[in-house]
Formats: structure tokens, C-alpha cells, sequence
């Protein structure tokens, strides 16, 4: 076969399998790092949902326990939590659903919320305090947790 | 130039195998990099969504609680809390300065305000804010009076504002003082005295799922949450509805769109 003169070496000769496969590189390097940038993305969207969730969770908490509290209850209404005596603590330790709702039933949970409802003791009488922590994921051992929200409050009985 | 010397194997291309394989790669590669995306944006949607309707609750529960923290509790002043089947009405006096402007009234001290979920036909479901100065001479009709057997009182197109598209659910609920504690009732009380605070519960549609659903389905979606009945929280009622049926679907609307559907919850305590 004679090639023509009209056509260049250089088009005539096509590319080699390497030169290919190198481009093909070149173009799985280029998508992989578009795909790695795009979780990322999402992971904030996600902090900001999740950060969402809990601070609404722990602001009900805290209306529930001051509403137990102030109105002298044994439990409180909706969290079944018992408000402190003098002097003692109550603490609060909820795995909470995607819905804001507390898990009973080892359902799948996104954040975790840990705190205590301190009351001072009688000689020294003054508000009660509330300190929560919400952390994510649910089941992440302390320390390796993705993110967290803390609410402090003080109310008087 | 010309190089007629030059090898043949770097003249003629590639061979049909070459070619074959390295679009078997790509196709490999494309495929797979399809279905990441895929699954990245359906996520993103659900995470979209979910974050709409979070702003749309927290929204109108902002806007109530500001209402609520200023409600005049006095016990010869009736509230008017209507618990109906399907959407409650609200409607109580605020100590923030209301403004009519028809008749001869002009600024008054403390206002009546209402919340209402009204359907439209065509748009679907409206959540109206009304508020207008109140006096306590007015009509029997418009006043909030100790009877429980007045009318709901009325409020002019004039002094309702559009607060939200989005909610197509609002119901109420009463932590009322009792003598063994605060209880939680479906029937409220006549005067403020005994009112400790509302649990207000909305189901939010965000855009996308409003733009999706006909206002005529939007009724029979609104249907199945039921009204709260005493002794169950009716979040986790409602939630557990939307998952069902978020899971199984629902004849004629496409599962995506069920997603955009969310039950939130707060209570407000009466300061």
C-alpha cells in the first residue's frame, strides 16, 4: 500500500496504544478528582442539615425539662424526663431519628444527644442548668465524632 | 516532509482490537461514573429537600413564636383556639399595636391575631396570618368575649397575610395546668390563665413537590394525618405515616416527589 504524499507524517501515523491509554489517564484523573470534590458538597449540606436537626432536638428538650420543671411535674411530657431534685442531676442520653424523634427501637438514628440538667443544692439555691451536647454520628465513640452542637441554659424552677 | 522510511506500525493507526478495547474501558469507566452520579444526585435532591422544608418549618415556628411571646394571658380574656377536624384556627390578643384601617379605627394597643390553613382550590393549601387592633368594646361578634359559644371571630381579607404555600397540615395541641401537673390536651381552655403552652405540629410540601402535586391530590394527602388524639404524640403518628407511605409510594405520584413531604414539631412555652 503507498501512502499519498498530500498526507503529513504526522496524521497518517494515528496514535500509538500507549499515547491512548495515557490520554485515557489523563481523563479518569480529571473525573476522579470532579467526583472527589462533589462529596464534599454534600458533606456540608448534610453538617448543615444534621446541625439543623439537633439544635431544634435540644431547644425541645430544653422547653420540655423547663416546663416539667416549672410546673412541679414528676416527668416531663413529652421526653419522660424526671426533673432534678436539690442537689442532684438528671441525665439525658437520646438517640435521635431523622424525624427529630427519639429512638426506641434501634431504628437507624442520626445524632446522638448527651447532657445533664444540674440542680444546686439546697443550701445554695439558684436556676437550674442545662448543658447538651449533640454529636454525629450516633454511633461514633467519643472523640471521633463527624461534628457537634452544644446548647447551655439556665432556668429557674 | 516525507518519510518513507518511517515504520509501518507508526503509520497505520490503530488495529480494530486497540480501538475495541480502549472504548471497552471507557465504557467501563463512563458506567461507572454514571451511576455515582446518579446516586450523588439523587442524595443531593433528598438532602435538598429536606433542608427546604426545614427552613419552611422553622420559618413559619419563628413567626408564630413571636406572636405567642407577646399573647396577653389574662383570665377574662378569651382565647380562641379551634379544634376542628383537619386544620385548627388560632386566634388570641398580642400586646403588640394592631392597625385597622376601616371604620373610624385607627391604632389600637393590643391586636388580635390569627393563624388559619385555608384551601384554595386552585392553589392548594394557604397558611393566612391575620392581625388587626382590637378593643375590647368591639362587637360581640369580633370580641373576644368569655363565651366559648362565640363565633370564631372574624377577620377581613384586609388583615390576612399570606405566611406560607408550603404547609399543607396545622394542628394544634394545649399543655394546660392541672392540679397534678401540666397535661397535654387536644381541647383548649377558655381563658389564657391555664394555657402553659401550644404544640404546634406542620406538615411542610416544599417547591418542587408543590409544582408536582395537584391541589385536588394535595386534600387526599393531607388526609392521611389525622387529627391528634390525646395520649399520642402526634409527630410520631404523622411520621410514621409519611415513612410508610414514602416507602411504599402512592398511586399517580412519583415516589421522588413523596420525599419532598415532612412532619416537624414544636412547642411553645407562654412566657
Amino acid at each position: 500500500m503507498k501512502i499519498p504524499h498530500s498526507i503529513s507524517p504526522s496524521s497518517a501515523s494515528g496514535f500509538t496504544l500507549v499515547e491512548v491509554i495515557v490520554a485515557l489517564g489523563i481523563f479518569v484523573f480529571a473525573v476522579t478528582v470532579l467526583m472527589g470534590v462533589m462529596p464534599f458538597g454534600m458533606k456540608q449540606v448534610q453538617t448543615t442539615s444534621n446541625e439543623n436537626l439537633a439544635m431544634t432536638t435540644m431547644e425541645a428538650i430544653r422547653d420540655d425539662l423547663a416546663l416539667a420543671s416549672t410546673a412541679k411535674m414528676t416527668k416531663s411530657l413529652r421526653y419522660g424526663l424526671t426533673p432534678p431534685t436539690a442537689g442532684t442531676t438528671t441525665p439525658v442520653n437520646f438517640k435521635i431519628k431523622d424525624n427529630g424523634e427519639v429512638s426506641t427501637a434501634g431504628e437507624s438514628t442520626v445524632c446522638r444527644i448527651i447532657g445533664t440538667l444540674r440542680s444546686p443544692p439546697a443550701a445554695a439555691p439558684g436556676p437550674l442548668q442545662l448543658h447538651l451536647r449533640a454529636t454525629w454520628p450516633s454511633n461514633a465513640p467519643a472523640g471521633r465524632e463527624a461534628g457537634a452542637v452544644e446548647l447551655v441554659s439556665a432556668f429557674q424552677p | 516532509m516525507n518519510h518513507p522510511s518511517a515504520n509501518r506500525s507508526r503509520q497505520r493507526g490503530f488495529t480494530l482490537i486497540e480501538l475495541i478495547v480502549t472504548m471497552a474501558i471507557l465504557t467501563i469507566i463512563l458506567t461507572m461514573a454514571l451511576q455515582v452520579t446518579e446516586s450523588a444526585r439523587n442524595s443531593i435532591k433528598l438532602t435538598e429537600s429536606k433542608s427546604s422544608n426545614d427552613a419552611i418549618a422553622r420559618k413559619t415556628f419563628d413567626r408564630i413564636n413571636r406572636d405567642l411571646s407577646q399573647m396577653l394571658v389574662r383570665k377574662d380574656v378569651r382565647i380562641e383556639f379551634k379544634p376542628k377536624s383537619g386544620n385548627d384556627e388560632i386566634a388570641f390578643l398580642t400586646q403588640s399595636k394592631g392597625f385597622t384601617a376601616s371604620g373610624d379605627i385607627g391604632e389600637r394597643g393590643v391586636s388580635l391575631v390569627s393563624y388559619s390553613l385555608q384551601h384554595d382550590p386552585a392553589v392548594g393549601e394557604k397558611l393566612l396570618r391575620g392581625s388587626r387592633g382590637h378593643l375590647f368594646t368591639d362587637t360581640p361578634g369580633d370580641a373576644l368575649k368569655l363565651d366559648a359559644d362565640l363565633p370564631f371571630p372574624v377577620i377581613a381579607p384586609d388583615n390576612l397575610q399570606l405566611l406560607s404555600n408550603n404547609i399543607i397540615r396545622f394542628e394544634v395541641e394545649y399543655l394546660i395546668q392541672a392540679n397534678t401537673g401540666v397535661t397535654l390536651e387536644v381541647n383548649p381552655p377558655v381563658t389564657s390563665e391555664k394555657l402553659r403552652g401550644l404544640v404546634i405540629t406542620l406538615v411542610t410540601l416544599d417547591d418542587r413537590g408543590r409544582r408536582a402535586i395537584k391541589p385536588g391530590t394535595l386534600e387526599s394527602l393531607a388526609a392521611r394525618f389525622p387529627d391528634a388524639v390525646i395520649a399520642k404524640n402526634t409527630l410520631t403518628t404523622w411520621s410514621f405515616n409519611r415513612d410508610a407511605f414514602a416507602k411504599s409510594g402512592i398511586p399517580g405520584l412519583p415516589k421522588d416527589v413523596l420525599q419532598s413531604i415532612r412532619c416537624y414539631q414544636r412547642t411553645f412555652l407562654i412566657p
